[in-house]
């Protein structure tokens, strides 16, 4: 797990983007293609979730008696590192976004 | 590409289990000071490597066995006495197996020190984005 593929969040506040653009282009003009970014971002969902569902595995395993606390906290910190890494990234896109927004047209 | 940070935790987790296991093994044999013919249980640790990222973290080995002989006890009625009526006791020493759950417990602690240090790491690594 590194900082660079728990960007989750982004996915969902990239997707936004793409829409309100499509909404403000101008109609005559050519809309740009989106760029072919969507597999890093879908990466980054796919091994975020990975994360949360280890996390759900550890813990029904530590209930039933199968596994000790220690691989507990070890998913969860690894969750909760992941779970930061994304809202920080998504607030910094969502950030961003709004920054264009108040741009004087 | 692996996370050091994450590779800080999995072998500080790998650590805090093998200390566990530790204590348990001494408490074991601490329970077992007074059992006629307990031979204390060793602690075994091996290294255990992933070779996909080549981090080294602690494992733990089946618990081996101290073979040396315990105390022998005159007492010709207990039902385990030898010919000369002896028995044989246990061969724990309680301040050996104090010492090793003092231990275990500073290791541990060590090691939950570099766990939450990696942790307050990467924090502080995110709080750049944060501003």
């Amino acid at each position: 797990m590194d900082i660079t593929s728990n960007a989750a969040a982004l996915s969902g506040a990239a997707r936004q983007y793409s829409t309100a653009q499509r909404v403000t282009a101008p109609s005559g003009m050519d809309q740009p293609k989106p760029t072919n970014d969507g597999g890093v971002i879908a990466k980054g969902v796919e091994s975020f979730s990975d994360v949360l569902k280890s996390v759900e595995t550890t813990t029904t395993q530590y209930a039933a008696g199968a596994t000790d606390a220690q691989s507990v906290v070890e998913a969860l910190a690894n969750a909760e590192m992941a779970l930061e890494t994304a809202v920080t990234v998504r607030n910094r896109v969502v950030e961003a976004y709004q920054e264009l927004l108040r741009m004087p047209i | 590409m692996i996370d050091p940070l994450a590779q800080t935790m999995k072998a500080a987790t790998s650590g805090m289990r093998a200390q566990a296991q530790r204590l348990s093994v001494a408490s074991e044999n601490l329970s077992n000071s007074d059992t006629h013919g307990y031979k204390r249980k060793l602690m075994n640790f091996t290294q255990q490597v992933d070779y996909q990222s080549g981090l080294n973290t602690v494992g733990i080995e089946r618990p081996s066995l101290d073979r040396s002989q315990g105390e022998m006890i005159f007492d010709p009625n207990h039902p385990l006495a030898n010919e000369q009526g002896l028995v044989e006791s246990s061969n724990v020493d309680m301040i050996i197996e104090m010492a090793d759950a003092r231990e275990a417990n500073r290791s541990f602690e060590a090691n939950l020190t570099s766990f939450k240090q990696a942790g307050e790491m990467y924090r502080g690594l995110l709080g750049l984005l944060r501003q």
